[in-house]
C-alpha cells in the first residue's frame, strides 16, 4: 500500500508519491489525484470504464495515466475511486476503473486541477520501492 | 544563482552555458529576495536557450516559479528561426481581466451590496468544475472559438463600444477549430459564461486614489466611483489545448534536436507544421476567453439593473478595457534600429503600449493603453497606462498582478483556524466563495505586495500608475 505527501510549490501543487513497485506508485498516485480533486473520496454505485494511457518510459505514462483520470473527472463529470491496473509495461497501461458520478450538490469540490505537467517530473527505483514527484497546474 | 544588479529596479542573470541571450528580472531590493528562494531565475536562464530567442529571457516583478516559463516572462521569438512553446502562454491560454466602470459613486450601492454581491454569484456560474447557463451546439461552440467576443455581442450580449475597448477587438485572427482536439471541444460546451476557481474572481470596488487626472478620465475613472473587474480565462478548453500540445511538441522537440533542460519548455518551430497548428488552436481558447468574460459582462450589467433598479443610461456600465496575460503573439518590434516580425510569448504578462501607437484603440489613442493589475482579495488593484519604455525594452510587457509568494499549501496553514471571511468584512470587503479551499488559498499574505510591484514598473519605466481600486466586494471561484 502506498503513500503520498504534498511538497511544497509556489504556485502549484506538487506530489511526492511511493508506492512498493510500479504498480502500487501508479494506484498510489490515482488516489492522491483523486484527493486533491475532491477532497473525501465518494462511494456508492460505481460505473466501471476502460482507462488506457501510453508513453515512453514510466515518467510520461504516469503523466498519461493522470491526465486520463482527470478528464474522466473534467471532461465527462465522473470520479475514479477504484483502479484495477490490468497490464502495465513501459509504453502501456490498461486498467479498469470503477467510477462515480460527481455531484457538486452532495461532494465536496477541493481544487481545480488544470493539468498535469511535465515539470520537474522524476519516477525513482530505490530499496524501499518506488517513488515520484508530479507537479500539477491548479 | 548569481544575479548581477544593474539598477535599482533590474538584475541580469548573465549568460552562461547554452543561453542564447542574458536574461534580465525586473524587481526592487525587498522582492528580489523572495524570486531568489524560489526557482524563478533558472527557469528564467532556461527559456533563454530555447532557439531563436532575441535580447533577453524577460522576468516581471510580480514573477515566481512556474513550471518551464517562470510566471511573469516575458520571450520574444525570431518568426524565421525562434520557436513557439505552449508552456510559454500557459496552460488558462487568454487569461484576463476586464475591468468596467460605472457613473454611481460608493454612497449609492452601500445599502445594496449584500444583494448585487448574492445575485452576481447566483448569475454568474464558479467554483470548480461549473457549468454555464450556456449549453454551446458543434456550430455555436464554433462560431465562439472564430468570433470570440463578438459571438456574444451578435447574440446581444453586449455592444460595438465593448469590442472596441478589448484587445485585438476581442477576436483573434487565425483560429481554426480543425486544430482542436474532440476532448478541447467537449470541455468547450458547458463552460461558457463561467468563472473557474483558483485566482479568479468578480470584484466590485470603488476608484479609491487617482494618480493621473487626464488618463483616468479617458478611462471614464474618477475618485470614489464604482468599478467591477472580471478575472478568468479559457477555462477547460484552453487547459486541454495547452496540455494536447504539449504532448505533441515534446515529440517535435525531439524530432527538431532542440535540446530542453525542462519537458514543460517543449516547443516547436513557428513554421513548422505543428507550430502553426498550436497558433490556430491558441486563438481558438483565446476567442473563447474573450466570449467568456463578454458574457459574464453581460449578466453583471443586467444584476445591476434588476438589483438598483437603474436603467443603462443612468449605470453607464461601460468597458474601460480587458487585456489578456497568457498569451503568444505575432508583433512588429524594433531590434537593433531594425523592424522586425517577433512571437511575443506573455505568460503572466500584459501588454502596454504608449499613447500613439496604432494597436491603442481609437477612444484612448492620446493617452495609453490601459493596463489592468489585479492585486489580492484584500487590498487594492491597479490600472496603469503603457509607455514607449516598454515598447523599447521588453516588447511591450509589464506586470500582470501581484504574483503568489506563498504556496497553497503554507497558505492553508496560515489560515487554519482564521475566520478569513469575517476578517476581510471587518476590513469592509464582502467576501463569497464557492470552494472550501478558495479563501484560504487566496489570503492576502499569499501574495506580494501589489504596491510594490507596481512601484517596480513604474520605476523601470514600464508603465505609470493611473488609478488604484480597492475592493468592496469580491466573488471567489
Amino acid at each position: 500500500m502506498g503513500s503520498w505527501e504534498f511538497l511544497d510549490h509556489t504556485a502549484d501543487v506538487r506530489l511526492f508519491v511511493r508506492g512498493g513497485d510500479i504498480h502500487d506508485l501508479f494506484i498510489t498516485a490515482a488516489r492522491a489525484l483523486m484527493e486533491v480533486l475532491v477532497g473525501v473520496v465518494p462511494t456508492g454505485d460505481l460505473e466501471y470504464r476502460t482507462v488506457r494511457a501510453e508513453g515512453e518510459g514510466f515518467e510520461e505514462l504516469l503523466v498519461d495515466w493522470l491526465r486520463e483520470l482527470l478528464f474522466l473527472f473534467q471532461g465527462e463529470g465522473v470520479i475514479a475511486v477504484k483502479h484495477d491496473i490490468i497490464e502495465i509495461d513501459r509504453m502501456h497501461l490498461i486498467a479498469r476503473c470503477g467510477c462515480a458520478a460527481f455531484d457538486p450538490m452532495k461532494m465536496s469540490m477541493a481544487t481545480d486541477v488544470k493539468a498535469i505537467t511535465y515539470h520537474d517530473l522524476v519516477v525513482t527505483e530505490d530499496d524501499r520501492g518506488v517513488s515520484a514527484r508530479i507537479v500539477c497546474d491548479v | 544563482m548569481e544575479l548581477v544588479q544593474r539598477d535599482a529596479y533590474r538584475w541580469e542573470v548573465p549568460k552562461t552555458g547554452r543561453m542564447a541571450v542574458p536574461g534580465l528580472i525586473f524587481s526592487d531590493d525587498v522582492m528580489i529576495e523572495d524570486i531568489l528562494r524560489d526557482r524563478g531565475p533558472v527557469q528564467v536562464a532556461n527559456v533563454a536557450t530555447l532557439p531563436g530567442i532575441l535580447t533577453h529571457s524577460l522576468a516581471m516583478p510580480d514573477m515566481h516559479w512556474g513550471y518551464g516559463f517562470p510566471i511573469g516572462g516575458v520571450a520574444a521569438f525570431d518568426i524565421k528561426n525562434g520557436v513557439i512553446s505552449p508552456g510559454g502562454v500557459g496552460y488558462d491560454i487568454n487569461c484576463g481581466v476586464r475591468l468596467i466602470r460605472t457613473e454611481l459613486e460608493h454612497g449609492r450601492i452601500k445599502k445594496k451590496l449584500e444583494e448585487l454581491i448574492m445575485e452576481l454569484f447566483r448569475a454568474i456560474p464558479s467554483g470548480v468544475g461549473s457549468k454555464g447557463r450556456l449549453h454551446l451546439n458543434e456550430k455555436d461552440e464554433r462560431s465562439v472559438l472564430t468570433r470570440g467576443a463578438r459571438w456574444a455581442v451578435e447574440r446581444g450580449m453586449g455592444g460595438e463600444e465593448d469590442l472596441v475597448r478589448t484587445e485585438d477587438g476581442g477576436v483573434m485572427e487565425g483560429a481554426e477549430p480543425e486544430a482542436l482536439s474532440e476532448r478541447a471541444l467537449t470541455r468547450g460546451k458547458d463552460q461558457l459564461g463561467t468563472l473557474g476557481s483558483g485566482n479568479h474572481f468578480l470584484e466590485i470596488g470603488v476608484v479609491d486614489e487617482v494618480y493621473d487626472d487626464r488618463t483616468a478620465r479617458a478611462f471614464g475613472l474618477f475618485t470614489n466611483g464604482v468599478v467591477v473587474q472580471i478575472h478568468s480565462g479559457s477555462r477547460g478548453l484552453g487547459y486541454q489545448v495547452c496540455d494536447d500540445f504539449l504532448k505533441i511538441m515534446g515529440r517535435v522537440t525531439a524530432r527538431e534536436g532542440i535540446d530542453i533542460p525542462d519537458r514543460q519548455l517543449a516547443c516547436a518551430p513557428i513554421g513548422s507544421d505543428e507550430g502553426r497548428e498550436y497558433y490556430s488552436a491558441m486563438a481558438c481558447a483565446a476567442n473563447y476567453a474573450w466570449a467568456n468574460r463578454q458574457v459574464m459582462l453581460h449578466w453583471t450589467r443586467e444584476v445591476f439593473m434588476r438589483v438598483l433598479n437603474l436603467s443603462p443610461v443612468e449605470l453607464k456600465m461601460n468597458m474601460v478595457y480587458d487585456v489578456c496575460h497568457n498569451i503568444a503573439k505575432f508583433e512588429r518590434h524594433t531590434i537593433d534600429g531594425k523592424k522586425r516580425e517577433v512571437c511575443v510569448h506573455r505568460k503572466g504578462a500584459t501588454r502596454s503600449l504608449p499613447p500613439g501607437h496604432p494597436l491603442v484603440p481609437g477612444p484612448y489613442r492620446d493617452v495609453g493603453q490601459p493596463i489592468l493589475i489585479p492585486g489580492d482579495m484584500g487590498t487594492a488593484s491597479y490600472v496603469l497606462v503603457g509607455t514607449e519604455n516598454a515598447v523599447a525594452e521588453t516588447f511591450a510587457s509589464t506586470c500582470h498582478g501581484a504574483g503568489r509568494v506563498l504556496s497553497r499549501k503554507a497558505a492553508k496553514q496560515k489560515a487554519q483556524g482564521r475566520a478569513i471571511a469575517r476578517e476581510l468584512e471587518d476590513q469592509g470587503i464582502l467576501v463569497m466563495a464557492a470552494g472550501k479551499n478558495a479563501l484560504a488559498e487566496e489570503i492576502p499574505e499569499a501574495y506580494k505586495d501589489v504596491d510594490r510591484v507596481v512601484a517596480a514598473v513604474e520605476g523601470a519605466g514600464l508603465s505609470r500608475k493611473v488609478a488604484r481600486l480597492k475592493p468592496i466586494g469580491v466573488i471567489k471561484g
